[in-house]
């Protein structure tokens, strides 16, 4: 029959397309089950995404307690613009017009080439002001985009800006605090995960972790202080005009500093002023032979290690010329018979000096290490250099009686301000220090900087009460910087007309043509001292770098504006006048 | 009536981009579709086989003027190129594809044609180029329209229905080798065309150009895994996987409910192949045989094709899974081809009740 046979046939075609479903069965379990890890994966990165949160870098404050810190940098709000110039259609170049009239430092050559490069999206210009964003977004220009970011602002301009340094364009820090402190200022980035369509229509939230900011850094340095320093340094450089000046004030009970300044100098809110001799920190790198200040230093060891020695002790000064080791030792100017101790001092005589220092030759080196020359100070500022303080072994019989005038030795202003504030503070040396307290806002807890002393007892109290003595009259009638003296106050302090060393000269062959030497016409002047100069407030280092050969010497082109200086700090710290009689003042 | 509940298959969270005026749409059709079905399930058959010479001809107009649509690359009137194809005829807000009914009416007329010439089915002009002609004149119009996966998988069809009616082995064998050598030829011709056509051996290598849709269904399919996402949890439907809603709905399927959801849809298929196989076998008449068997075998290979397709295991076309894709005229289609069994079904199952068991033959 007919029938059966078509049954049959259906039965058959039944069965071939009964197992063609069955090879597909076997073909979507090795799509789904076995290729499913895979897949899943690729799959996942399709319609996954992740954002990143960027959450506010932290401040910097100054180290008023009262009323409240001065804000010294900070970060603001910004947007960055791109552009999609395949969305512009016939506007691009009205778009081009319209943003190269309104962005300052966008012009109209920049943006048309990259409007014409065919990328998509184009950066027209990064970190805008958001006023100026409104502003752009009222012209209704089409395919703009504006990214949130933010931008690092200095409130104060160039005030403190050696320390405060400046951050990269992408926000991290790259000099000063900003940059020795970037791991505490940087904010921890958060980030959202989340599923997506592929026009970015956000689905699901998966994960999320969101911004932490940054911490704040309060610094020792006072605003007003550094202010009043700042002030002087520019009137310094108008009225002498020296190749740069700077000026550092610490505290030296607790080794704080209170301000740090520096000419030439930068506004970190505008790259323009950004060169090298603006912005590098030469109170941290620079070094130099500093001259007479160093005399202070040596004959406090002599006063500590010669026990036959006194302020009254007297000495033969050479009538002005000494021959020692070979080489003619002179006092600038001057002809000194017998001098006593604290004349030397006072008049600031180098053959004194040197001849005193002999009587502790072999401890010249120790004095010196203990003082902290020949090692960097710590103060953490990013580089520092450690100065040039050569070993004894090294030393020629000439040595002896010329690093204790502060030739032969190479130091950083740092350095010699630590020196002094161990004078100043009875011996005792501070660790020097910037940072105040570390405010973390997440925690609400500060990490403070309690004062670490450096070394106990660098000297004797009473050696250093003898050499402050000495360093008084330094100020006084006779003395080298009389301009330095702070009516109604005791200043201890000291001169420094140090003669800059000119390199030596090779020629092609690298055989030296002409031998490093002093130079007579190149300087570098300066005058440290503190005040009141039985407790001191602070330790202050004026130090001029090549003045003008009229203002050559430390007591006429540095010690008035330790004066001015001091006079206003003490006013503004309201410290006590230490001498109430007028007539004593002159 | 497990054809019918299989209509309801049919996911309204396809995707988020088919708004509600989709689904009324849809639903419309369902609705549509359901009438017509329970119409023609109490229409005769027998009749609509009368007339599939006339359904020939309205189809091969409708095809003819498509095609002509085709060649001159113009929108005729009533007529609107879709992604650069013209397969649709626009009637007011209705659009048909008078492709998907072009399969409807061949079987109906080759159950017609070999109901009333079977004794000659061995013979090759009566038997084998006779009817082939009308049918390859239909297929050759679905081709000028620039639709050559549908035109294959009904010349699989015919070939399968071919068999059943007791067509020589060898005069099928010449069809399929026939195929083959077109195949072959096209591939000589063309190795562009042909690279296209193999790409999908490779969808990841060209993710970007012809493999992206492929690439996507497969990324949905795999992260579906054994037992998916869960129902309305896609993520690939969020405009990655193009046609979700339409050819590549299945792959949706595979995500949301993963590798056993896709099995309950092949089981429904297999159970609609053995349903209408089973009526088709106990038909009254041969017309009632073949014209199950066929609308059967119909939606079957749609189904296989599909899923073979979105899996990777035949070249990426564009063919919709019957009763699940979006699309009036394979809804339609679907239900007018599920309203015909049931007639067949009505047919013997009325015959059983008044005792006339016996199998009409042929009168000649």
């Amino acid at each position: 029959m007919l029938r059966t046979a078509y049954q049959t046939r259906i039965v058959f075609l039944g069965i071939f397309l009964a197992t063609g479903f069955i090879l597909l069965v076997g073909r979507l379990r090795v799509v789904q089950i076995e290729r499913h890890h895979e897949l899943n994966k690729k799959a996942k990165a399709k319609y996954t995404s992740r954002v990143k949160s960027v959450g506010i870098r932290g401040n910097i404050y100054d180290g008023t307690r009262i009323p409240s810190p001065n804000l010294l940098a900070s970060s603001k709000v910004a947007y960055n613009l791109l552009a999609e110039p395949g969305k512009m259609g016939s506007r691009r170049e009205e778009v081009i017009q319209k943003l190269s009239r309104l962005l300052a430092e966008t012009d109209k050559k920049t943006l048309e080439r990259r409007f014409y490069s065919g990328s998509q999206e184009v950066v027209v210009q990064n970190n805008v002001d958001p006023i100026l964003v409104s502003r752009i977004q009222q012209m209704k220009l089409p395919g703009l985009r504006y990214v949130e970011s933010s931008v690092r602002f200095y409130p104060k301009d160039s005030l403190l800006c050696h320390v405060l340094g400046y951050t990269t364009h992408e926000g991290s820090g790259a000099s000063g605090v900003e940059r020795v402190y970037d791991k505490n200022l940087q904010p921890q980035e958060g980030y959202l995960l989340y599923e997506r369509s592929r026009r970015a229509h956000k689905v699901t939230n998966l994960d999320e972790q969101k911004p932490l900011d940054g911490k704040d850094i309060h610094l020792t340095v006072l605003e007003p202080i550094q202010s009043i320093v700042e002030d002087e340094l520019d009137r310094l450089m108008k009225e002498v005009k020296p190749k740069a000046c700077y000026a550092i004030m610490a505290n030296p009970k607790t080794g704080a500093i209170m301000a740090l300044a520096q000419r030439p100098h930068f506004n970190p809110n505008d790259r323009n002023t950004m060169k090298p001799q603006n912005y590098n920190p030469r109170f941290l790198v620079d070094v130099y032979d500093p001259g007479s200040t160093m005399k202070a230093i040596s004959l406090a060891g002599v006063l500590e290690h010669n026990k036959n020695i006194g302020l009254g002790t007297p000495v033969y000064c050479e009538n002005g010329m000494w021959y020692y080791g070979g080489r003619p030792l002179r006092d600038a100017g001057h002809n000194y018979k017998n001098l006593r101790f604290w004349e030397v001092i006072q008049k600031s005589s180098n053959i004194g000096t040197a001849k005193l220092a002999l009587t502790i030759k072999r401890r010249q080196y120790d004095v010196l290490r203990k003082f902290g020359f020949g090692e960097r100070t710590g103060i953490n500022l990013g580089v520092e250099s450690k100065g040039i303080l050569w070993p004894e072994k090294y030393w020629s019989k000439l040595s002896y009686t010329r690093l204790p005038i502060g030739q032969g030795i190479s130091v950083t202003p740092l350095q010699m301000v630590q020196a002094y504030g161990a004078l100043a503070n009875k011996g005792r040396m501070m660790q020097l220090h910037l940072v105040d307290k570390i405010y973390d806002p997440i925690l609400d807890k500060s990490k403070y900087t309690h004062p670490i002393v450096k070394n106990m007892e660098v000297i004797s109290p009473e050696a250093a009460a003898e050499m402050v003595e000495a360093l008084k009259t330094v100020t006084k009638k006779g003395g080298t910087a009389t301009q330095a003296a702070v009516p109604g106050y005791e200043v201890a302090g000291k001169t420094g007309t140090a003669q800059k060393v000119i390199p030596a000269v090779k020629d092609a062959n690298g055989k030296v043509i002409q031998k490093a030497y002093y130079s007579d016409t190149v300087h570098v002047s300066s005058f440290i001292g503190f005040v009141p100069a039985d407790d001191p407030e602070f330790v202050l280092y004026v130090v001029c770098d090549e003045p003008p050969y009229k203002f050559r010497y430390g007591g006429k082109c540095a010690a008035p504006y330790f004066k001015r200086i001091s006079e206003q700090t003490l006013s503004f710290l309201n410290v006590q006048p230490t001498i109430k009689d007028k007539v004593s003042r002159k | 009536m497990l054809y019918s509940t299989s209509g309801m298959d049919w996911r309204p969270g396809g995707a988020p981009t088919i708004d509600n005026t989709s689904l009324i749409k849809q639903l419309t059709f369902i609705a549509i579709g359901g009438v017509v079905a329970v119409f023609l399930h109490y229409f005769d058959y027998r009749t609509l086989c009368k007339m599939s010479k006339y359904f020939m001809i309205i189809i091969g107009v409708m095809l003819l003027y498509l095609a002509l649509a085709n060649l001159l690359k113009k929108n005729l009137p009533f007529v609107r190129s879709i992604k650069g194809a013209y397969r649709w005829i626009r009637l007011g807000s209705l659009s048909i594809q008078p492709s998907e009914f072009a399969k409807i009416a061949i079987i109906l007329f080759m159950a017609d044609y070999y109901h009333r010439f079977n004794r000659h089915s061995g013979n090759f002009l009566r038997g084998f180029v006779y009817p082939s002609l009308p049918i390859a004149g239909i297929g050759i119009l679905i081709i000028a329209g620039g639709s050559l996966s549908v035109t294959m998988i009904t010349g699989a069809l015919v070939v399968g229905l071919l068999f059943v009616c007791g067509v020589r082995m060898r005069y099928l064998a010449a069809v399929g080798a026939l195929g083959v050598g077109l195949f072959a030829l096209v591939a000589q011709i063309s190795p562009e065309r042909m690279r296209r056509i193999t790409s999908f051996m490779d969808p990841e290598a060209v993710a970007q150009g012809e493999g992206y849709q492929l690439w996507n269904s497969l990324l949905a399919l795999g992260s579906g895994g054994p037992y998916g996402r869960g129902f309305t949890e896609s993520r690939m439907k969020l405009e990655y996987l193009p046609e979700a809603h339409n050819d590549f709905i299945l792959s949706i399927v595979g995500e949301e409910l993963g590798f056993l959801g896709l099995c309950v849809v092949i089981v429904l298929y297999l159970a609609f192949l053995y349903g209408s196989f089973k009526i088709a076998a106990e038909a009254t008449d041969y017309r009632g045989m073949i014209v199950a068997t066929g609308l059967g075998l119909g939606i079957c290979l749609h189904g296989m094709v599909n899923i073979g397709v979105i899996s990777g295991a035949f070249p990426t076309t564009g063919v919709t899974a019957p009763f699940l894709s979006y699309g009036g005229s394979s809804m339609l289609s679907a239900l007018i081809s599920v309203g015909i069994i049931m007639s067949v079904a009505r047919e013997s199952e009325r015959a059983k009740l008044e005792g006339m068991e016996e199998f009409e033959e042929t009168k000649y």
